[in-house]
């Protein structure tokens, strides 16, 4: 059964089942990257473009190495060093990068909706690696794995987003996943950091850490986006730590195993204590092991449905 | 052989001001005036080879539209839209009249300018312009402009368009100061502080489409402060295209204690809810941003029970460099004075009557900004547009006329159509 969609744009897009099949193509893909030889000849007609208008590592290395894997070919664009800086349109940048005969692109951009825009108006299979504060759909895909993997399943777990929800590219697709997959979603954040209408999307609301993580399975830790926030919507970091941040001694108060993930960055002594992010019950870097195989998953199947 | 008269035989007549208000009606045209008005049950004339008979079976006749929104692109933004090509798509519109906002480069705010306005005349087209001039010099909202003077030569009214003329004392000695001439401000209620840089409604829609919100707040702030001003200055206020429900029941209020207030909506509210913008077209990225069923709701009943006193085009052609971009990136805007009868009557059909939509397309804007009202009757100039209300069609990008395409109503069924155009001895038959 292939995908119901031609292109990654988002979670909301997406059936449970395009969901399970993703998952169930990446337990295949983690072997394979787990293997002496990592590489599979899957994507070896195809060319990839990695196209990023905004700064990333592990997702720009994520993509890049699960393309690799697979045996695309690959080409990196960034913003810094491109004509963008000269004027020319995303539409005009993406065109000329398609007519090297590229396949499918990989974009980050600021702007929410570009990745929908490019799919509109492009032939190319357009996968979104996070377009302004809307979706980042394969850090949701990775994140409900990373879950799936470690409790056994999604359904019926319940789930804290925890931190700058407001100018998250991440916060908006984990809720469509974890929904989709049966999860209960609260999130915790100051009101400054919560978008107005948030709790119509059927989620939980709190803004206590310490009650959200008695209520919680899991919780994940978004980071602070300081670069994001052209008008201050807290005080100071320094109160952010005290009242939200996510520390030991708040963990030993409430007395119970809390699986603790964040997409990363992490602003360690900010929303996460150095000693719960290397404490053995986060799973920050599972998440980025799992990312490459998530990554690999989605491009074979997309790749699959649309030769 | 040239046509000397013009029967328009049997259409339904709506203009409140005159006698045959919602009579159907023979009426003759020549040089430029009603001659004769016949009710429809009498035969018409002998006809001979000097004389067109239009046979408006089924057509209103009103008096000729005109628009108190339009934005004027020349000089210095002609690739968004001519003078030319503007006239030309409000005559096929159905207006004779349109009041144009004074965001060129450079801004209308010179007596010459206006005056250059004042007088165009297009033989295709002859649509006639009411300048509204900058309120603040350059439109940079710090200093008056030359009111009077500019009043003296032909400005309707003083506007920073889309700019919302933010500082306070400005707006007070304004106010204040055209007390003097009767003259009249027109402001776009957006507090900026508020805004920042949004997008579209603050709803659930933005929520989940992760973009920045334009709140109902921000309009409903600036409404309150200004009218706080209106109350203690004197003097003539209107709100340009609100669309609150809140900033409705401000402006009823207002108006109920006396203060000479009056506003307007842009016509795309009635047709278009902020979750219509899922899929982050372009086109229907506007400001004030389409809102919610509830607003537009309120709009409807403020538009029923006379709060609302006009509905504007708000045309406000981009062209595509300003539009095929990232949702964020795009500008603000659309097309409709092609559109506006058609577009409302389409989004209203069973709410608003056709003759209650005329008077806020047509007398309302001419008696907010103090322009003569023609009015059907014999004897009278033939300032006319011909309607037919219930016959369909459907804009298609080549029937745009407009160098922009900006239009959310592309390949959309729409209901009224304008059959004819009537500027005294100037006319076109579509």
């Amino acid at each position: 059964m292939p995908l119901s969609v031609r292109h990654l744009l988002g979670i909301k897009s997406l059936l449970r089942s395009d969901i399970e099949l993703i998952f169930k193509t990446a337990d295949e893909f983690k072997k394979v990257i787990n293997r002496p030889i990592k590489k599979v000849p899957s994507l070896r007609d195809i060319t990839i473009a990695n196209v990023f208008f905004e700064n990333s590592t592990r997702t720009k290395l994520s993509f890049e190495l699960a393309e690799k894997r697979l045996s695309a070919d690959v080409i990196n664009f960034a913003a810094s060093n491109s004509s963008v800086k000269k004027g020319e349109t995303l539409l005009d940048t993406v065109h000329n990068i398609l007519a090297m005969k590229v396949d499918m692109i990989v974009m980050r951009h600021s702007s929410p909706g570009a990745s929908h825009f490019l799919s509109l108006h492009t032939p190319a299979i357009i996968v979104n690696a996070g377009d302004g504060t809307h979706e980042h759909p394969t850090q949701a895909l990775l994140d409900c794995y990373s879950i799936r993997e470690k409790l056994g399943s999604v359904e019926g777990k319940k789930v804290a987003i925890i931190g700058d929800i407001s100018h998250s590219r991440v916060a908006l697709s984990n809720i469509f996943a974890l929904q989709k997959l049966g999860a209960e979603v609260m999130l915790c954040a100051p009101p400054t950091l919560l978008p107005p209408f948030i709790e119509q999307l059927n989620v939980k609301i709190s803004h206590s850490i310490e009650e959200t993580l008695r209520w919680c399975d899991v919780a994940n830790m978004l980071r602070i986006q300081l670069e994001r926030q052209k008008t201050a919507n807290i005080p100071s970091l320094r109160e952010y730590a005290l009242y939200f941040g996510l520390n030991s001694r708040l963990l030993e108060r409430i007395g119970k195993e809390i699986i603790v993930m964040h997409p990363g960055p992490i602003n360690r002594g900010v929303e996460i204590e150095s000693a719960v992010a290397d404490s053995p019950q986060a799973i920050i870097l599972d998440q980025v092991e799992n990312g490459v195989a998530i990554r690999m998953a989605v491009l074979y199947l997309l790749a699959a449905q649309n030769a | 052989m040239s046509i000397e008269k013009i029967w328009i035989k049997g259409a339904l007549i709506i203009d409140s001001q005159s006698p045959y208000h919602l009579q159907k009606c023979h009426l003759a045209i020549q040089q430029g005036k009603i001659v004769h008005i016949l009710k429809a049950q009498a035969t018409l004339p002998m006809i001979d080879a000097h004389t067109r008979v239009i046979d408006a079976e089924d057509m209103a006749l009103s008096i000729g539209f005109m628009d108190m929104r339009t934005a004027l692109n020349e000089p210095g933004l002609e690739h968004k839209e001519t003078l030319e090509s503007l006239c030309r798509a409000a005559w096929k519109g159905g207006f004779t009249d349109i009041a144009t906002l004074p965001q060129t480069l450079p801004p209308i705010q010179q007596k010459q300018q206006i005056a250059f306005l004042r007088h165009y005349t297009q033989a295709d087209a002859p649509v006639k312009l009411h300048p509204i001039a900058a309120l603040s010099e350059n439109l940079e909202g710090v200093r008056m402009n030359e009111f009077y003077d500019l009043h003296t030569h032909g400005a309707v009214a003083f506007s920073d368009g889309t700019h919302t003329l933010q500082n306070a004392a400005l707006m007070l000695r304004a106010l204040r100061y055209m007390r003097a001439f009767d003259g009249l401000i027109m402001q776009f209620a957006q507090n900026q502080d508020l805004v920042e840089s949004g997008d579209m409604h603050e709803g659930v829609t933005s929520t989940y489409l992760g973009l920045k919100p334009i709140t109902a707040l921000s309009e409903v702030v600036q409404i309150q402060r200004d009218l706080k001003i209106l109350e203690y200055t004197g003097g003539k206020l209107h709100f340009s295209t609100l669309s609150t429900a809140e900033s409705v029941k401000l402006i009823r209020q207002a108006k109920a204690e006396g203060l000479a207030v009056s506003c307007d909506i842009a016509a795309a509210q009635l047709s278009f809810l902020d979750s219509d913008l899922e899929n982050f077209d372009t086109n229907l990225k506007v400001n004030p941003p389409f809102r919610t069923e509830k607003d537009r709701k309120a709009l409807i009943q403020g538009i029923q029970d006379g709060t609302i006193d006009a509905i504007v085009s708000h045309h406000q052609p981009q062209d595509q460099e300003s539009k095929k971009l990232e949702f964020d990136l795009a500008e603000f805007g659309i097309l409709n004075l092609q559109t506006a009868f058609a577009a409302i009557h389409t989004a209203t059909k069973e709410l608003l009557p056709v003759e209650l939509i005329i008077d806020k397309m047509s007398s309302a804007p001419r008696k907010i900004l103090g322009c003569k009202i023609p009015t059907i009757q014999e004897g009278q100039e033939a300032v006319l547009t011909l309607i037919a209300p219930k016959e369909e069609w459907i804009l298609t990008e080549q029937t745009i006329i407009s160098e922009s395409k900006n239009s959310p109503f592309v390949g959309k069924k729409l209901s009224g159509c304008i059959k004819a155009v009537f500027q005294q001895d100037k006319y076109e038959i579509f």
